[in-house]
């Protein structure tokens, strides 16, 4: 099966060769055929790389231990989720599944477009099967994942114990798609560049995959945020960490360009400037990866140190010289009509919106490579941690926060001082008023009064618009409010929508902004012992073990009281992973609205009884998934059937067509 | 003697909405804020001494034994590096130590790389100061192109119907949508009561 598999690759990698060949073959000499026959051959590379990574399952769940990639990653004794997940969980398997999905985006790409776009589509094709093209040469000739040992292992090395998670099962596909979706839209820009075709066409056309990229970007994140919570076990999600940063770079511009194509579909500029959001976001994609698997940088996320650095590095090279190229080229036919009005309009906001993102795009890239720079510039290795990232991208957090309240409300081109006194007076004596009682009720975190009082101006903002909407719905048409806000959502989802995600994007700040009063204690105590934390006081009864074939397990058991109430039973765990010899830490969370109680079993010492305790209580973080859940919601709703949306598409079809046969006559 | 609301002009054009362009002064305060807060939380020109906590001084440094985090949130408990770490920080401020000596006393030992943040001076400043630069030369171009796309406001009633040149009609300019909905679907149920 892994000779199969091995020759799938080689087959797919030809195949791909072939596409990329006759499809430019065919524009250039204006033969349908060969462009007909390229997308056939991306069909079939698909079909190839569904084979190979079939054949690695095959291997993973055989436990075929004599392919090094098998034994390196699984076990005998691994359960059956994780040994799918193990498909993912290394270097050699990680690219196969980037091949895959890569491979079924340009298929389903190709499928939805064969009738359409018939210009764009064979550059399209030569994009997609040229990324395809770069990940197969790598699997076929410097990580093969089908290459065997010279014997054969009786026991496999396990996956990493970190990876044997449930979060983590699902948040590197989550975020593998959003990276990989990402290469559609720059397939699109590409080829609107190469065409000259460069009207709303092929905005209209990837908005949904942008859209698709920016949900698992921003799904990955956060499904990422929650594997660090309950897996590292240090009390906070996010710890900067450069493959983080390289997770949410791409969400940056990626959010940015959500935006401002906005102002291209409403007024037709920024062309250049959404051309490049859109290849700097695949180029961030691709810089992310070469993060993650060059060993350039030490991450707790990353793949063991390999040889991909360089050729990751030529591929960026490659891409940015053929996208900076193609927009020069086309630069004179970017030109926009460029009518701006006012800056208090929502053109002004989206484009502080955008400096804003990508600011913190550039901070967090910045901060990522300095420490390369300074070795290379000083030789003296410095490390650029948390601090740096949150004193630097915070306050810009904060910005953005602010112009969330403002954009989706202002009105276009130029707001009047009476429209924004209609539309801005009840968020900002909300904010005001709420700053105001946080400040009266003692708090003098005035990071945490600012956050809170945005969150209040923005959610207070919307919550208007829903309301207005709404009303104007009930007194027009008659409808019953529940009615008329359900009617309100469908006949307008990408308005509606935008605002449920900014209720998350909201809700996450305000979980965020929770954790400026973690309250954390450590302690060693003896069994039956008591102690108090914040308003918690734990009583530790002792530890309990368990053992099977894979893991032993020290199971500490803790009650939790208030005011002298029991209230709940946690138990945080010590385990150590027998195969890879590794001790981890299973951490007990008790989550509530306000406050989750966060326990760490740090050791336990048998012959004394002691155990070292790691105690967190972390304000408000069940918001920051709460609001995640939103933002997915929102992003559903925004990418729902919409008619007027099919409706403005064919619009600007048929406009394209009818300015193609002006050009051709 | 030209009218004074007039003196001011771009390409020969004046600029009648100017008053708009006064929402520039408060991008500007916001962009200073930012690096005032940026250049305060720098370590090295952290202002004024205070009061040191074992904690900010436990972050400020970087755990080495490859976790990746700040010796106060490594997640090793029986971490090498943290906790005696954490007893070094402790005894330095009991005995009245800076912050300055006591991270000095750390980077003497382990160079420049235990510190969890860059130090604000030399090559290093860079790190601190260029994404201020970015974002203000972002804002600066802003204006600028803001100042050069902006036209001369539309003395026609009918604003929102403004041709684009393109043959479709501008956005709407002042009204909410939720407004334009109401018109909307007030047109459409006297349509169907014409139609009926």
């Amino acid at each position: 099966m892994t000779h199969l598999g091995t020759l799938a690759l080689y087959l797919a990698s030809l195949l791909a060769v072939y596409a990329i060949v006759t499809s430019l073959w065919g524009v250039r000499t204006r033969r349908t055929a060969w462009i007909a026959s390229g997308a056939q051959a991306a069909y079939a590379v698909g079909g190839c790389v569904v084979v190979a990574s079939i054949a690695l399952l095959h291997a993973l769940l055989t436990r075929d231990f004599n392919v090094e990639y098998v034994a390196s990653y699984s076990s005998s004794t691994l359960p059956l989720h994780y040994t799918v997940a193990a498909f993912w969980g290394g270097q050699k398997g990680s690219l196969l599944f980037w091949a895959l999905i890569h491979c079924f985006f340009s298929a389903v790409v190709l499928f939805q477009n064969r009738t359409r776009n018939q210009e764009l589509m064979p550059y399209v094709t030569a994009t997609l099967m040229t990324i395809a093209l770069f990940f197969l040469g790598l699997l076929c000739f410097i990580t093969p994942p089908f290459e065997r040992l010279s014997f054969i292992p009786s026991e496999g090395s396990d996956l990493n114990p970190l990876l044997q998670n449930y979060w983590m099962t699902i948040h590197p596909p989550a975020l593998y798609l959003g990276f990989i979706s990402a290469s559609v839209p720059f397939a699109f820009a590409l080829a609107a560049l190469a065409t000259g075709k460069l009207g709303d066409v092929w905005i209209r056309t990837t908005r949904r995959w942008a859209l698709t990229s920016w949900f698992f970007l921003s799904l990955g994140n956060l499904l990422g945020g929650r594997w660090a919570y309950e897996v590292l076990g240090w009390g906070g999600y996010w710890a900067w960490d450069p493959v983080e940063n390289a997770a949410i770079m791409p969400w940056f511009t990626a959010t940015a360009y959500l935006h401002s194509v906005m102002i291209q579909e409403k007024k037709d500029m920024l062309k250049v400037w959404n051309m490049t959001l859109v290849i700097l976001t695949f180029v961030l994609t691709i810089f992310g990866t070469f993060l993650t698997r060059s060993g350039v940088i030490s991450s707790v996320h990353s793949f063991t140190q390999s040889g991909l650095g360089p050729y990751f590095l030529a591929f960026l090279a490659f891409i940015l010289l053929v996208s900076i190229g193609l927009l020069l080229y086309r630069l004179p036919d970017l030109k926009s009509a460029n009518e701006f009005d006012s800056l208090l309009s929502r053109e002004a906001a989206f484009l502080f919106n955008n400096l804003i993102l990508v600011g913190l795009a550039f901070a967090t890239f910045w901060g990522t490579i300095f420490p390369i720079l300074s070795e290379w510039v000083r030789g003296v290795k410095i490390t650029v941690g948390p601090p740096f990232f949150n004193q630097v991208n915070g306050p810009l957090g904060v910005l953005l926060l602010f112009l969330t309240g403002i954009g989706p409300i202002i009105a276009w081109r130029r707001a009047s001082w009476s429209s924004l006194r209609r539309q801005f007076t009840i968020p900002l004596v909300v904010g005001l008023v709420l700053g105001g009682l946080l400040f009266v009720l003692g708090y003098r975190n005035y990071y945490a009064v600012v956050i809170f009082s945005l969150a209040g101006f923005v959610l207070a903002g919307i919550l208007a618009e829903f309301s207005r909407g709404t009303r104007a719905r009930q007194v027009m048409l008659h409808e019953s409010p529940p009615q008329a806000l359900g009617r309100l959502v469908a006949k307008n989802p990408r308005r509606y929508g935008g605002y449920i995600v900014h209720i998350g994007v909201v809700l996450i700040f305000f979980g965020v902004a929770g954790a400026l009063f973690t309250i954390e204690k450590q302690i060693t105590v003896s069994a039956e012992q008591s102690f108090a934390v914040g308003r918690y006081t734990l009583h530790y009864t002792g530890i309990t073990e368990r053992e099977d074939a894979h893991i032993a397990a020290q199971i500490a058991t803790v009650r939790v009281l208030v005011d002298g109430q029991q209230i709940d039973t946690m138990h945080p765990e010590k385990r150590f992973y027998k195969k890879q010899n590794q001790p981890t830490t299973e951490v007990d969370i008790r989550p509530t609205l306000v406050e989750d109680l966060y326990l760490v079993l740090g050791s336990y010492d048998v012959p004394s009884g002691l155990a070292t305790f790691q105690v967190f209580i972390n304000p408000l973080v069940s918001w920051i998934w709460i609001g995640g859940l939103i933002l997915i919601l929102g992003t559903c709703v925004i990418m729902a059937p919409n008619p007027a949306e099919r409706q403005a598409f064919a619009l600007a079809r048929t406009s394209a067509d009818i300015r193609g046969q002006a050009v051709a006559e | 003697m030209p009218w004074r609301g007039h003196r001011r002009t771009y390409g020969g054009k004046p600029l009648r909405n100017r008053r708009l362009f006064r929402v520039f002064p408060s991008v500007w305060a916001a962009l200073i804020v930012w690096g005032f807060s940026v250049a305060q939380a720098a370590p090295p020109l952290r202002l004024g001494s205070g009061q040191v906590t074992n904690q900010e001084m436990e972050a400020a440094l970087t755990c080495q034994c490859s976790c990746g985090l700040t010796v106060h949130n490594c997640n090793h408990l029986q971490c090498g590096f943290a906790i005696p770490a954490k007893e070094q920080i402790a005894e330095q401020l009991e005995q009245g130590q800076s912050r300055e000596a006591i991270l000095a006393s750390f980077v003497s030992r382990y160079g420049e790389k235990v510190l969890s943040a860059p130090t604000a001076t030399g090559f290093n400043l860079a790190a601190w100061v260029t994404p201020f630069l970015v974002v203000l030369i972002g804002a600066v171009s802003i204006g600028f192109l803001a100042r050069r796309w902006a036209k001369r406001p539309s003395t026609s009633g009918a604003q929102g119907l403004t041709p684009r040149g393109d043959g479709r009609p501008s956005v709407q300019p002042e009204r909410s949508v939720s407004e334009v909905e109401g018109y909307q679907e007030r047109l459409k149920k006297e349509l169907e009561t014409f139609e009926g």
